[in-house]
């Protein structure tokens, strides 16, 4: 069905092609998963990330302790690489590698919607590290772990990719099964 | 004071199948993805007025005749003019 009666200058002809190829790209094909494998892919996300979160208390435990990493680089580089898989196909089912301007209007409210409660996860995250960080300063007695795993700053990067991860995730957590055409 | 959003009722379904249309042409024809039709016509999604202006254009009908706050009759019902009850009396 033509979105605009036939044009008749240049022009216009420019802009019906333009309008009907942008909104077939919204017809792009992408990775249609179902609700439940979507979520079995974020369960793995977080999974990894508790993970490499465990994996960056150790190394920063071990490393002030003695120096030297007990961590092997090529296992950690290979949770990473599932990592990154997982995410990207997360990213591709939810329709996350569309521009904002290939998006409707509930596409649109859904994203953001996701992005901010992510933010709020996140930040909620990061006071109670600090909180925990704090505590442990004044008295490392409580704690099961070296405080040197309590450092923040080794923290940042998978909290970083947590921020930029997380709004996909909850929307492969969240949304329904995609319906037929 | 913030209200409550009312539930929007629509017609959408019916006036597509009326039309002989898939969810994809009423997806082109208004500029979202199919996906979003169904999220439409369940009322799932309540459109902004932008979005109800471009389906009132596609149907070639004024935005109450598909959405309301009220739910909608059922077409027997409008087009005999009684209901399952009075016609059970009957």
């Amino acid at each position: 069905m033509n979105p605009q009666p036939p044009p008749r200058t240049r022009e216009e002809q420019i802009a019906y092609n333009n309008e009907v190829l942008r909104q077939h790209e919204l017809l792009m094909p992408t990775v249609r998963l179902s609700r439940t494998k979507r979520r079995a892919l974020a369960a793995c996300f977080f999974l990894v990330f508790a993970t490499a979160i465990a994996i960056q208390g150790v190394v920063a435990a071990t490393t002030s302790s003695s120096g030297r990493s007990a961590i092997n680089p090529g296992l950690f580089s290979f949770a990473m690489a599932g990592f990154i898989a997982i995410y990207l196909v997360i990213l591709i089912s939810v329709g996350g590698l569309k521009k904002p301007n290939q998006l409707d209007e509930r596409e649109r409210a859904i994203r953001d919607h996701s992005t901010a409660v992510a933010y709020r996860v996140v930040a909620v995250l990061v006071v109670i590290l600090c909180v925990v960080e704090g505590l442990a300063a004044v008295n490392t007695s409580w704690i099961p772990f070296p405080p040197a795993a309590l450092n923040l700053l080794p923290y940042s990067g998978p909290f970083i990719w947590l921020l930029i991860c997380l709004p996909y995730v909850l929307l492969a957590w969240t949304l329904p099964d995609p319906e037929p055409f | 004071m913030p209200v409550e959003p009312r539930r929007i009722h629509n017609r959408l379904a019916v006036l597509r199948t009326e039309r002989g249309m898939s969810r994809v042409d009423l997806a082109l024809g208004i500029g979202v993805n199919p996906q979003t039709i169904g999220y439409l016509e369940r009322g799932d999604y309540s459109p902004s007025l932008d979005l109800a202006l471009r389906l009132s254009e596609v149907f070639g009908l004024p935005i109450e005749a598909m959405f309301s706050t009220a739910p909608f009759s059922p077409l027997s019902e409008q087009v005999y003019g009684t209901t399952r009850q009075e016609e059970a009396l009957r």
